[in-house]
């Protein structure tokens, strides 16, 4: 896509670039117009993608394996006998990144900052020698499999399947008795330093409650499978599409260990494809007793909710579920 | 918390030890995400540490954490092995494989994981999804498009306007003077 004026046209390229990379052609125009806008800031949007995984990996950093970092270490002392001269890295070209010249940092001239010194004009990483290797042909372990060619990404993820795991479930209590709750919190975290009663934001069965007064809301009563987790679980979603707003409630749902496994919503929308359900958030349950209230975050908004599930999943969450794991679904009539 | 990569540039083997402690996991963790399978991303951890200390001598922590340089070495290394493949990573297949067990997150990352998902916060979720997708999964953008049902274009604009706005928030006066009290 190709945007109206060269300094969008830049954006547009150096974004590409920090996200998915360039073809050769588009290294060649950006190059071109890096000439044209000698102090655009190169480097801020590999920086602010770098910044993007480190937030994604929060919390999760999987360990990195014994063997591999003694690998590492072994290999470290040879690289760094083969480093280039200080006087040589300067001046060399990475083969598939453009010798931008370094633009000023706009934080070191239009911020004072009085007790910190001031930012140097270069950034770092840009000239950074970068020596593609070629890649070895990996065979993945015999216990990973490989995924099937985008677009078909991950498994189907048909509402069929849901529909039909939903249909082997152990129904819910017939009748959903709304008892008056015991609330425990879930979502958002409390802050540690609560603020004056008269300010505080409503805890989320308030707003449940509230939401359910308005017009447009719907309720309906989940219903639980045979996952351990959701053994006589009980409760409700509300939803209100206008304000593409809800919570969902849970009794006796099973308390999650969340170092070790979270809790995911999955909403199909009507107007979106069956695969891909939007995904309503993580949360986790802290207790197993009284009732929980969790308010949706939806990803994406949603047209016509046509069935609500909650799966469990990896910390974090996942992208596409593998649906092992179903724990509720409920199904808005019509 | 004391830069570790001019040390690195100097040869310290114990510093080399001490980056492999505190960036293993960082490395590690997007190497996991981006590639296609259990060796190829022992494959990439060793190319992005190889890079690290190859270029530790550039690192200057008044231009940025060195838990940013380390990120941006690794996405860049991520990128270009994924273009250099024909087929695309198979992501959850692999982050499955092996159970799941939380590393300990350096006080150092910590600082700017929060920036980074103080600046999430403030994107569109459409946009956010996008740069997600794309940034720490290793989406392209037709991939984007077909999985979460928006027109290519619009994941395009959603990438780039998203990835202006992390951009300018991590430029802010707050976020630079976090990092300056990290760097010392």
């Amino acid at each position: 896509m190709t945007t109206g004026s060269p300094r969008e046209r830049l954006y547009e390229l150096l974004a590409d670039r920090a996200l998915v990379g360039l073809g050769p052609a588009e290294e060649s125009e950006l190059e071109a117009l890096l000439r044209q806008h000698p102090g655009a800031d190169v480097e801020g949007f590999e920086e602010a993608a770098a910044a993007i995984a480190i937030a994604s990996v929060t919390g999760a950093l999987d360990p990195l394996p014994p063997k591999l970092a003694a690998k590492i270490e072994e290999d470290a002392g040879p690289a760094l006998a083969k480093r280039p001269p200080k006087h040589l890295v300067e001046t060399y070209v990475m083969p598939d990144r453009p010798a931008a010249p370094a633009p000023p940092r706009p934080l070191a001239t239009t911020v004072p900052m009085p007790d910190a010194p001031a930012l140097p004009a270069a950034r770092q990483v840009q000239s950074a020698p970068i020596h593609v290797q070629p890649a070895r042909i990996a065979q993945p372990p015999s216990n990973v499999v490989p995924l099937a060619a985008a677009p078909s990404r991950g498994r189907a993820f048909a509402i069929a399947g849901w529909v039909a795991a939903a249909a082997c479930l152990v129904l819910a209590v017939g009748a959903f008795v709304l008892k008056k709750p015991t609330i425990v919190t879930v979502a958002p975290p409390a802050t540690s330093a609560p603020p004056p009663v008269d300010t505080a934001p409503p805890p989320p069965a308030k707003l449940r409650e509230q939401l359910l007064a308005e017009v447009g809301t719907t309720r309906v009563a989940w219903s639980s499978t045979k996952d351990p987790a959701a053994k006589g679980a009980s409760g409700d979603v509300v939803w209100n599409a206008a304000e593409q707003r809800g919570y969902m409630l849970f009794r006796g749902l099973a308390k999650n260990d969340p170092s070790a496994w979270q809790y995911q919503l999955w909403i199909f929308d009507k107007a979106r494809d069956d695969k891909y359900p939007v995904d309503g958030g993580v949360f986790d349950v802290d207790a197993s007793t009284g009732d929980v209230v969790v308010p949706i975050r939806a990803k994406l908004p949603v047209a016509e909710a046509a069935l609500f599930a909650v799966t469990v999943e990896k910390p974090g969450g996942v992208v596409v579920s593998k649906r092992e794991r179903i724990v509720v679904t409920a199904k808005p009539s019509g | 918390m004391a830069p570790l990569l001019p040390r690195v540039a100097s040869g310290d083997r114990a510093a080399i030890r001490e980056a492999i402690a505190r960036y293993g996991g960082l490395v590690w963790s997007l190497a996991r995400r981006g590639s296609s399978g259990e060796s190829d991303a022992e494959d990439a951890a060793q190319e992005i540490f190889l890079d690290v200390w190859r270029s530790a001598g550039r690192y200057d922590p008044r231009l940025g954490s060195e838990a940013t340089f380390v990120a941006t070495i690794a996405r860049r290394r991520l990128v270009d092995r994924r273009r250099q493949r024909s087929r695309r990573p198979a992501t959850e297949e692999l982050v499955d494989a092996t159970p799941a067990q939380a590393d300990t997150m350096p006080p150092e990352l910590g600082a700017e994981a929060a920036l980074a998902a103080r600046a999430l916060d403030q994107l569109r979720p459409e946009q956010r999804q996008v740069l997600i997708l794309t940034a720490c999964h290793g989406l392209s953008h037709e991939e984007v498009a077909s999985s979460t049902g928006m027109p290519l274009g619009t994941v395009k604009a959603h990438a780039r306007r998203g990835l202006l706005r992390i951009r300018e928030v991590l430029a802010e006066p707050g976020a630079a003077l976090a990092r300056m009290e990290e760097a010392r």
